[in-house]
């Protein structure tokens, strides 16, 4: 049984996809051959000029709709259908496409042409965006997808593989499936309990070098979160915390970098919190400074998210400083007690002041991120996240303002609990939502960004945009976006249009404007 | 070893059990193979690997075979770590090796290509108490011999894990280390300098042998094409041992007058191998196995129809099976089919291996 692992668009064109990479490494290890196709990735490589912000992330809204995917699609033909042949030509009998809400249409899409030219093969969809069951529906009503892991598939795609060999799934747990009118499920696959046993991953069929960042690899050391922050949903597909050992890190570093140039000197860690327990990160620093990876003249470098922390200590920050740590991000999102009450953030401002300016001493740049309009966050709460960022100013390299501000992220609590935070109900958008009383929404909460920004610039604070364009575009299209979905089409026009001055050969802001004013033409008719 | 009953007891009753051509066996292996499978990070020219295999899970071992194989492995005298693949590069790698670091009385093998054997991993085996034998397998003395060999350019790593090898073992420890040579008509100009190069790195022996060929596509790496120099290689790489003080142990030579005579292969006796599927993998050319220790116990197996029927023929003096073992039979160096895997093979398929 071989298998064809897929990316598809949009997805980041830093690095190759993690999830692919580490699936790679599980079905190999489980003796099943294997073949990565990040197809996202050459797409974005061979892109054309009226495409070109098609892989900026603050414009993957186009990727969220089916009939933009499906002219885009239809626009390259060409291309896919030489991957499709690329992909064919390997002799998959399953393919499995690591999916989220930005790569489903087009995953849909390459997976009815491979289909068509082979209607033998299997596909199996995976990814957190099918923690949401109707999205389970949704992928088994494109007539194209067999199969749809909705947690870890790190085991269970290799099982699938090997069930179906045999002839016989049902006894592999954890895969929805469909008969065509029912879909059924083979029942709860318990979670991977100790992640020091994952394999490594597998960089064989997906170069380093063909990626925007050649110097650097991503890993994933731990999966969910010692916290619950109530707008996260990446918690709900990771429960609980769970994390390979500092010794087993150590050990999959050494390994790439024994594979890999010197110059890939750098692990980014994408773990969504790397201090979930202090005790392994002290383990890992220690043997990085014990057992620098060979060659200790070009020393490692790491990044990784991190809480605020009392074990974050001097000692602690000092010790990861000088085992190769560059930079440490940190969701503060606010300066105010209360909003990070409601956050269910379990740090004070102050606390959060003295661990910034101690990783500070050691050298460690600190990149703070921050949200804007959190539900209950008054101009009084706001102030506090102003005060804080001068008084954190000195020991912070630069600051990340949120370019959603605050969103409502599917399956994260925010979302499923909008009357506890005062949100309007029904939910109007995951961006565009509004509070009952209406003093928060999204053109504030935008304000007080473009506050938050200008006090940084004032203080000479840099401030990391964020964005793949530019933060006026961005402010365009998302304004732009914003007023056509309240249907005031003058004011969507505008902002589109303002855009257009900017970007004149944009295919997709020149069709939004083609369809505004043939939407506004029949209104006038009516 | 000194001082365990168990194991002594063992090895005397196994000695006496193969001198008097005993079939049902009442002593233990005393030597276990235990294949662990895992990733790799080179591409050796001569590799054996499929396309895809499945990794050694420590896990699963313990619990399917963990009590079956405890009799065995408390009376081993050595533990064979062997298998596809870059062993230490498996992930959770000392969670393995504690687990046969348990039975401490028996000496440790292993084979690497040196590249994970880093300095965090010697110090562990240094500090693990148990006696442990190193095979670093390099093929080359040199960065450019190596990438030809391997596909990989981590010369320069291993060359600095054996400088921190090299200094812990001159302060004292448990870890022998024998640097493995696999002679192939592309490596076999550099066996000289590789004695050189051992001697050098501290090793306590050298280790040539033959390549093995699994595929037809690495037919012309075998010596065997190259019969005049190779003998007169093997013969400077001897001499130049003797001369340095390294031990060396090379393959028989070709073309020879007094090979030595065949011998009674005493491995059905002495040693098994088994792998995480819990199957008996044989020696090559004693033919495929289907035993497994999965749904039977260890001595079912050990004195099953497979072993006994081996063990047979042997007593009765059937050596049929050394005709192409130049371990057994040196002789049989001069005949090409001894130089092919044919384990999983049938007729035709070896047959065009050997006619290339």
């Amino acid at each position: 049984m071989k298998v064809a692992l897929l990316q598809c668009p949009v997805w980041g064109t830093r690095e190759p996809p993690l999830a692919v990479v580490q699936l790679s490494g599980c079905l190999k290890a489980q003796g099943i051959e294997t073949r990565s196709f990040d197809v996202n990735n050459r797409l974005y490589k061979r892109r054309e000029e009226s495409y070109k912000n098609l892989w900026a992330w603050e414009q993957s809204m186009f990727w969220y709709s089916k009939d933009n995917v499906k002219r885009f699609f239809s626009d390259i033909s060409g291309t896919v259908e030489g991957y499709a042949d690329e992909i064919l030509a390997f002799g998959p009998a399953l393919a499995g496409f690591s999916v989220a809400a930005s790569s489903y249409h087009f995953s849909v899409e390459m997976a009815k042409l491979l289909k068509r030219k082979d209607k033998n093969m299997k596909v199996c969809f995976g990814g957190q965006l099918f923690l949401d069951k109707r999205n389970i529906e949704k992928a088994f009503g494109e007539s194209c997808v067999d199969y749809v892991i909705a947690h870890e598939s790190d085991i269970a795609l290799g099982e699938l593989a090997r069930a179906l060999e045999k002839g016989n799934i049902a006894n592999c747990a954890g895969i929805h499936r469909s008969d065509g009118t029912r879909v059924s499920f083979t029942g709860e696959r318990k979670s991977l309990k100790n992640l020091d046993k994952i394999p490594y991953m597998d960089f064989s069929d997906l170069r380093i070098e063909d990626y925007d960042d050649s110097r650097h690899i991503m890993m994933m050391a731990s999966r969910g979160c010692v916290w619950n922050c109530a707008f996260c949903s990446s918690r709900a597909f990771w429960p609980g915390y769970r994390y390979m050992s500092g010794e087993r890190i150590h050990q999959e570093i050494s390994y790439h970098r024994s594979l890999q140039k010197p110059d890939v000197s750098h692990i980014d860690f994408a773990d969504l919190v790397f201090n979930g327990n202090i005790d392994r990160v002290r383990e890992f620093a220690k043997l990085m400074v014990k057992y620098p990876p060979f060659p200790a003249s070009h020393k490692m470098q790491w990044n990784a998210n991190a809480i605020i922390s009392p074990g974050l200590d001097e000692e602690t920050l000092r010790l990861m400083a000088e085992s190769g740590c560059q930079r440490l991000f940190f969701g503060i999102e606010s300066g105010s007690q209360k909003v990070l009450n409601g956050m269910k953030k379990f740090y004070s401002p102050e606390l959060a002041l003295d661990v910034i300016r101690n990783a500070s001493k050691y050298g460690i740049k600190v990149t703070c991120n921050f949200m804007f309009g959190f539900p209950g966050e008054t101009e009084q709460d706001f102030d506090l996240t102003l005060d804080f960022v001068k008084q954190a100013a000195p020991y912070v390299e630069r600051v990340y303002p949120s370019r959603t501000y605050c969103s409502l992220e599917e399956s994260s609590y925010l979302h499923s609990h909008p009357e506890e935070y005062g949100i309007r109900t029904p939910l109007s958008h995951h961006l565009y939502w509004e509070s009952n009383d209406g003093t928060n929404t999204y053109p504030v909460r935008l304000k007080r960004c473009q506050r938050f920004e200008l006090l940084c610039r004032e203080i000479g604070l840099k401030v990391d945009c964020g964005v793949k364009t530019t933060v006026e575009l961005d402010e365009y299209f998302n304004l732009g976006h914003y007023h056509e979905f309240k249907k005031e089409y003058d004011s969507a026009l505008s902002y589109y249009d303002s855009y257009r001055k900017l970007d004149p050969e944009n295919e997709v802001v020149n069709r939004k404007i083609e369809e505004i004013l043939k939407n506004m033409a029949g209104e006038a008719q009516r | 070893m000194p001082g365990n009953n168990k194991v002594e007891e063992n090895t005397k009753l196994n000695q006496e059990e193969y001198a008097s051509r005993k079939i049902v066996l009442a002593s233990y292996p005393r030597t276990v193979f235990v294949q662990m499978d895992s990733i790799c990070n080179q591409d050796c020219l001569f590799c054996s690997r499929d396309a895809a295999y499945s990794h050694f899970d420590i896990d699963e071992y313990r619990e399917r075979y963990g009590r079956k194989l405890q009799p065995v492995f408390e009376r081993a005298e050595s533990i064979i770590l062997t298998g596809s693949g870059e062993l230490l590069a498996l992930p959770g790698i000392k969670e393995s090796l504690d687990y046969f670091n348990g039975f401490a009385h028996a000496e440790k093998m292993f084979a690497t290509n040196g590249s994970t054997l880093t300095p965090k991993m010697a110090d562990y085996i240094n500090d693990s108490g148990n006696r442990y034998t190193i095979h670093v397998s390099l093929h080359a003395s040199n960065g450019d011999y190596h990438r030809m060999m391997t596909k990989s350019g981590n010369f320069d790593l291993i060359i600095e894990n054996l400088k921190h090898l090299r200094s812990l073992r001159a302060n004292g420890g448990n870890v022998r280390l024998n640097m493995v040579f696999l002679l192939t008509a592309k490596n076999i100009d550099n066996l000289v300098e590789f004695v050189h190069f051992a001697k050098e790195y501290g090793a306590d022996s050298v280790i040539a042998y033959y390549n093995y060929i699994y595929r037809q596509d690495q037919r012309d790496l075998s010596c065997f094409f190259i019969k005049e120099k190779t003998n007169d290689i093997l013969l400077k790489a001897g001499e130049t041992a003797s001369r340095v003080g390294m031990r060396i142990t090379l393959p028989p030579k070709f073309g020879q007058d007094n090979y030595r005579e065949k011998t009674l292969c005493g491995e059905a006796w002495s040693q098994i191998m088994i792998n995480c599927s819990g199957d008996i993998i044989t020696c090559d050319v004693a033919g495929d196995s289907r035993e497994s220790i999965l749904n039977k116990e260890f001595m079912d197996v050990w004195n099953g129809e497979y072993f006994t029927g081996i063990r047979k023929k042997l007593a009765d003096g059937d050596t049929s099976c050394a005709k192409y073992c130049f371990r057994a039979n040196p002789a049989a160096v001069n005949d090409f089919r001894s130089h092919i895997i044919t384990r999983g093979k049938t007729e035709d398929e070896i047959k065009k291996v050997i006619e290339g």
